[in-house]
């Protein structure tokens, strides 16, 4: 059995899928975050040490590491939400969101105007948020909820909701951060479903997990992060076995 | 300063966040008036009862300065949590951070012109109207200039020094005994008076007193430097927000 060497890095990212050009291009990127606030000790946290990789037009590429890989900062990378302390990203003209549950809900407030106050912090005018809202509530299952506060939802609720509103909307590319297993059972499903279909279609996906099978189910590529730096990048069955063999060797301490 | 895309958001938004706050409680909207109104129905009953200084026109002034240094020290202590405590969202989106301050500076001056309103009838009705009360719209957005400038200043800091909140907190009442709030200019001895009125909340309340109490036009000299150096400070503070957009994120979850 091969045993990965921690010190083998930077793999050239494997480009499998050739029919798109490059919408994102991530190049020797490097977070630090600064750990405590105390002005006597400053200790450095170096969350991502040096990763590359590109995403393509009409690709759905998986990232996987295990918790703590840096996967988290990777995503606000590419979303645009906090630069990089070195190394250089790219956005090709490509209009990127994250699929934020929840972002900039309001519990006072019923859900139409939340759904879209969140569009709008996607990214999207207030036309485009409300051309779609009759296909949002649809696909939230709200009904007459749809006109209360939602504080008085559920939680299934609230997060059905923010997944149809993140979800409707049709960016170049959308970023997913292991959400996928939102809502009930009978939700869970429908969302799997309907990230099935937009993988299908044309829509660019980077979705982060660290669990295998999510990943070789729902991607065409896959990039593995460990330790902050780039594994490997190739065929998600690969990458993923050889991510699940390495954990089972250097299981987390 | 701001993306025209992200106007239509702002508006939005404040009308939203004024209905929730609303809904809240039961006497909703109505709390904007009555807050003001107990706050100084106190300071009548200390000053005027307790300390014997309720003679002439001290209930007039008193109001004018309690509810114009209210629509100063809201914004400026809601506004100091504004990007810090947006943690959840500004490490979820991007969009420019000074639509966070300017939120609370939109939120809070809309709920203090009701109030102005209502103090407005008061004197109105009670003391009479003059000419020079013409001058009032240009004080509004001065004031509303200075109350811009503190709120971007104290939400562009605290993320880099979270102690402020607390600085904050000192600082404004320090800055209200100093503003002359429960007191008139001419108690200040001559020597002081113009140090005292560098402060621009001390100045813009002895202002807006002369023009509505006392029939006199205000200053306009002072009004003038205070407009400038106050809409250099929001052009410096916006371009630092700008400058760190990506960077509070970070902060927020450190």
């Amino acid at each position: 059995m091969p045993s990965p060497e921690l010190t083998s890095p930077n793999v050239e990212p494997l480009n499998i899928c050739e029919k798109g050009k490059p919408l994102l291009t991530l190049k020797n990127i490097a977070v630090r975050y600064r750990q405590s606030r105390n002005i006597f000790k400053k200790r450095i946290y170096t969350a991502i040490k040096d990763v590359s990789f590109d995403v393509y037009a009409g690709e759905s590429l998986g990232i996987i590491g295990r918790n703590g890989a840096g996967k988290s900062t990777l995503l606000r990378i590419m979303g645009g939400v906090i630069s990089p302390d070195a190394g250089k990203f790219t956005s090709h003209n490509a209009t990127v969101a994250l699929l934020a549950l929840q972002a900039g809900f309001d519990l006072e407030l019923d859900g139409k105007v939340n759904a879209i106050l969140s569009g709008m912090l996607l990214g999207f005018s207030y036309q485009q948020v409300n051309q779609k809202l009759d296909s949002i509530i649809d696909f939230a299952e709200l009904g007459e909820f749809i006109n209360q506060p939602i504080k008085t939802y559920s939680t299934g609720m609230v997060t059905r909701l923010a997944f149809s509103v993140a979800h409707l909307l049709e960016p170049d590319v959308l970023l997913v951060d292991e959400v996928l297993a939102v809502g009930d059972a009978e939700f869970r499903e429908k969302s799997l479903n309907a990230m099935r279909e937009k993988l299908l279609s044309d829509q660019t996906i980077v979705l982060v997990s660290h669990d295998g099978a999510t990943i070789k189910s729902l991607c065409n590529r896959a990039v593995w992060i460990e330790n902050g730096i780039t594994r490997m990048a190739g065929h998600p069955d690969e990458v993923v076995d050889a991510y699940e063999t390495y954990i089972c060797q250097y299981p987390p301490v | 300063m701001i993306n025209r895309s992200y106007t239509s958001y702002l508006y939005l938004k404040v009308k939203c966040n004024l209905k929730s706050e609303a809904s809240k409680n039961y006497l909703s909207y109505f709390w904007w008036v009555v807050e003001p109104i107990l706050m100084i129905s106190v300071f009548y009953f200390v000053f005027s009862a307790l300390l014997g200084r309720g003679e002439g026109p001290f209930i007039y002034q008193l109001t004018v300065g309690v509810v114009f240094w209210l629509w100063f020290s809201n914004i400026v202590s809601h506004s100091v949590l504004s990007i810090l405590g947006a943690g959840p969202l500004i490490t979820q989106v991007y969009f420019p951070k000074s639509i966070l301050p300017l939120i609370v500076v939109l939120v809070d001056t809309f709920k203090q012109s009701i109030v102005i309103l209502v103090l407005l009838t008061f004197i109105g009705l009670a003391h009479g109207v003059s000419s020079t009360w013409l001058a009032l719209p240009i004080l509004l957005v001065i004031q509303f200039i200075v109350n811009f400038a503190a709120s971007l200043i104290v939400a562009a800091l605290t993320p880099f020094i979270p102690d402020l909140r607390f600085l904050v907190d000192i600082g404004l009442s320090m800055m209200m005994f100093c503003s002359g709030v429960f007191y008139n200019l001419d108690l200040i001895s001559e020597q002081y008076r113009e140090l005292f009125l560098l402060n621009p909340m001390a100045n813009l309340i002895s202002q807006y007193r002369a023009v509505l109490l006392q029939d006199s036009w205000p200053q306009w000299s002072s009004l003038f430097a205070i407009a400038v150096v106050c809409g250099l400070l929001i052009f410096l503070v916006s371009k630092f927000i700008k400058k760190n957009d990506r960077l509070y994120p970070r902060l927020a979850i450190q």
